[in-house]
């Protein structure tokens, strides 16, 4: 009898040893503590700003299930907006910084050209471009052009540090071997700023989801979760309804980064880099 | 590696397939039973109307005027038509602070009431008096930031006023009930506001005793006290406030040096003006202003909705009643071919969107945030 217990617990010792249980133990752990404050910091507080978790969850389930009579959608809908700006911001982002970075990574007279106005740009805050994207691009693409400007640089910057990084040692070995200068880029440099690729591609997710929600406080069409949540917060004073919508970002910005790490972990891997 | 470039290509070709089906997805499906509507700022809606952003917008003095005088746009209906003498901005006070200050709130609104007069008188004798009536244009003028002429058209379409009257509580009751219909709020806000009913809320919430009290005190050569007042940026609706607030109009007169609330004896500091309401009501939520200029509708949504001691705010007077407009492109010449367009609105829990819903359910038509 004993002896099955002491089984028992070398079993469950095992598992807890195991990383991924591990791990998933200690992030709900970590979970829960966070969401006992934030009860605890809504009971002492006793704010209408800051609802209890409770509350929260029932704004958002009733988010998903009911029209929103002030915009006629539902929350689903909302994602949906607020993903395909996303997209298509982060897709003309890498359309432009892949061949952009790897140019001025790879070519002197190109990086002196395109060094000094990318350096430029670079600082602007993409929120501040807000105003002026609405009246050059409308509506729909205005919103995409912030999270493209606000993706590009993050892109750039790695893939173009990426170029710089490639060992000189293994450019002199292709050359030695004979390879042509097309062939050093397309076998040793592009290769070689994958990882770059990778990483820039991961902070950029952050960053583009920080640029949507502001530009949809500014304007958008046909709903977002930026809007979502400033016209429940600012217009409505509806704040269980504000973290319902700072729940759903939180998670698709959670889901698309944890996607983004997994990928960069496994190149990471088949480049041999860890 | 090859391989690894094949699959970085093939990647490159889902994206731009994800773009292209984005693109196909942005299709506008637009119905001709609908009004689609897009929250836009009034000061841009001229802007945006002109570039083809929007085919229209429901907005306020001096932006309706505005966007008419430009040649871009005209009015299909002014709100006065629609909802005859409907109430917009008032002036609204802390509650706690009203109770703590009630001669400084009553001295404000007197200032209130006498700039009201004033602008009132100066239009009636524009004819016999055209140096005060040059003098009210070029202040509205420089507070909008928009020309005499603008401002002088504006004048036209609304009518500026303190007075509250049975008329102005119906409104008020209607809209509530509105805005409950529209989710905006709710009536278990009322209730937990401590209300019985929505016409318990507006007998409470309108509070014409600080007129009363005005109508007895006469002004003061010191100063009682300071109110921190907001008022929305460029808004002409609240032009009394304006007035109220210039001195060079009292050269060479005994109250030289002095505006018409010093002449009260109010010391009015102000905040930066606030884009709207909503952003008024934040301010009063956030302790920053004792007494604002709002329109009525986000006042009664914030104030039942948000549920503090600074949210308490009672109404003590009107500023003004009617002056919005729906100002369309000239392609659209009837409301019949309201159908399909866009028209751009301050947003939910303002006069200008509750209006457009009224407005587009009186007509027939559905009504849907754009891009949906």
């Amino acid at each position: 009898m004993n002896e099955e217990k002491v089984d028992r617990l070398d079993v469950v010792k095992e598992l807890l040893n195991k990383p991924l249980i591990k791990n998933t133990i200690v992030t709900a752990i970590s979970l829960g503590m966070f969401i006992l404050t934030w009860w605890a910091v809504a009971i002492v507080a006793d704010m209408v700003y800051i609802p209890t978790p409770w509350e929260a969850l029932k704004a958002l389930v009733r988010s998903f299930i009911e029209v929103d009579p002030n915009m006629g959608i539902t929350m689903w809908q909302n994602i949906y907006a607020s993903l395909r700006r996303f997209l298509l911001g982060f897709a003309l982002a890498l359309a432009l910084a892949i061949p952009l970075g790897l140019a001025m990574g790879y070519s002197k007279i190109f990086e002196l050209l395109a060094k000094p106005v990318v350096e430029v740009f670079r600082p602007i805050p993409p929120i501040a471009w807000v105003p002026l994207f609405i009246l050059i691009f409308a509506y729909f693409w205005g919103p995409i052009m912030v999270i493209f400007v606000g993706v590009l640089f993050p892109l750039l910057s790695n893939i173009y540090f990426g170029v710089k990084s490639v060992d000189p040692i293994l450019l002199d070995a292709a050359r030695t071997q004979g390879a042509s200068r097309l062939q050093i880029f397309t076998k040793v440099v592009f290769p070689y700023t994958i990882p770059f690729l990778m990483t820039g591609i991961r902070i950029g997710m952050g960053i583009g989801w920080m640029c949507i929600v502001a530009a949809e406080m500014i304007g958008v069409q046909g709903g977002g979760l930026g809007y979502y949540i400033l016209t429940q917060a600012l217009t409505l004073g509806l704040y269980d309804r504000m973290f319902a919508g700072m729940i759903v970002v939180a998670i698709l910005g959670l889901l698309t980064t944890g996607i983004m790490q997994y990928l960069e972990n496994v190149t990471n891997r088949r480049m041999g880099i860890r | 590696m090859d391989k690894k470039i094949a699959i970085i290509a093939v990647a490159v070709v889902a994206i731009v397939i994800v773009a292209a089906f984005a693109v196909t997805m942005m299709s506008d499906n637009s119905d001709d039973d609908t009004i689609y509507w897009l929250a836009v700022p009034p000061v841009n809606q001229k802007d945006q109307i002109a570039q083809g952003l929007i085919d229209g917008g429901v907005s306020w003095e001096p932006y309706c005027s505005d966007s008419i005088l430009s040649g871009d746009a005209h009015a299909l209906i002014w709100s006065g038509d629609f909802w005859p003498n409907h109430p917009c901005c008032i002036v609204a006070v802390n509650n706690e602070f009203a109770e703590d200050h009630p001669e400084l709130v009553a001295r404000t609104v007197a200032a209130h009431m006498e700039a009201t007069d004033w602008i009132l008188d100066t239009i009636e004798n524009k004819d016999t008096n055209p140096d005060n009536y040059t003098n009210l244009l070029q202040m509205g003028a420089a507070f909008s930031g928009r020309n005499t002429s603008v401002v002088a058209a504006s004048l036209e379409h609304m009518t500026l006023l303190y007075e509250i009257n049975d008329q102005f509580k119906d409104y008020l009751v209607n809209f509530t009930e509105d805005f409950i219909d529209l989710d905006q709020t709710t009536d278990a806000a009322v209730t937990a506001r401590g209300y019985s009913s929505v016409e318990d809320f507006v007998d409470t919430f309108v509070n014409d005793s600080y007129m009363e009290t005005a109508a007895t005190l006469s002004k003061s050569d010191t100063i009682v006290g300071t109110v921190r007042l907001g008022f929305l940026n460029g808004d002409l609706h609240q032009f009394a406030r304006v007035v109220a607030s210039n001195v060079t109009m009292w050269e060479g007169t005994a109250f030289e040096g002095k505006n018409l609330f010093t002449q009260w004896g109010v010391d009015i500091t102000s905040p930066s003006p606030y884009a709207n309401g909503p952003a008024v009501m934040l301010a009063f939520d956030t302790d920053v202003i004792d007494m604002g200029y709002l329109g009525s509708p986000p006042a009664i949504v914030k104030h039942l909705n948000v549920n503090t001691a600074n949210s308490d705010i009672r109404i003590v007077a009107q500023a003004n009643v009617e002056g919005s407009a729906i100002i369309v492109n000239n392609d659209i010449q009837s409301i019949d071919d309201l159908g399909g367009k866009t028209l751009g609105t301050p947003g939910p829990a303002s006069i200008q969107h509750l209006m457009l819903l009224a407005f587009a359910e009186a007509h027939g038509f559905k009504i849907k945030l754009s891009g949906t």
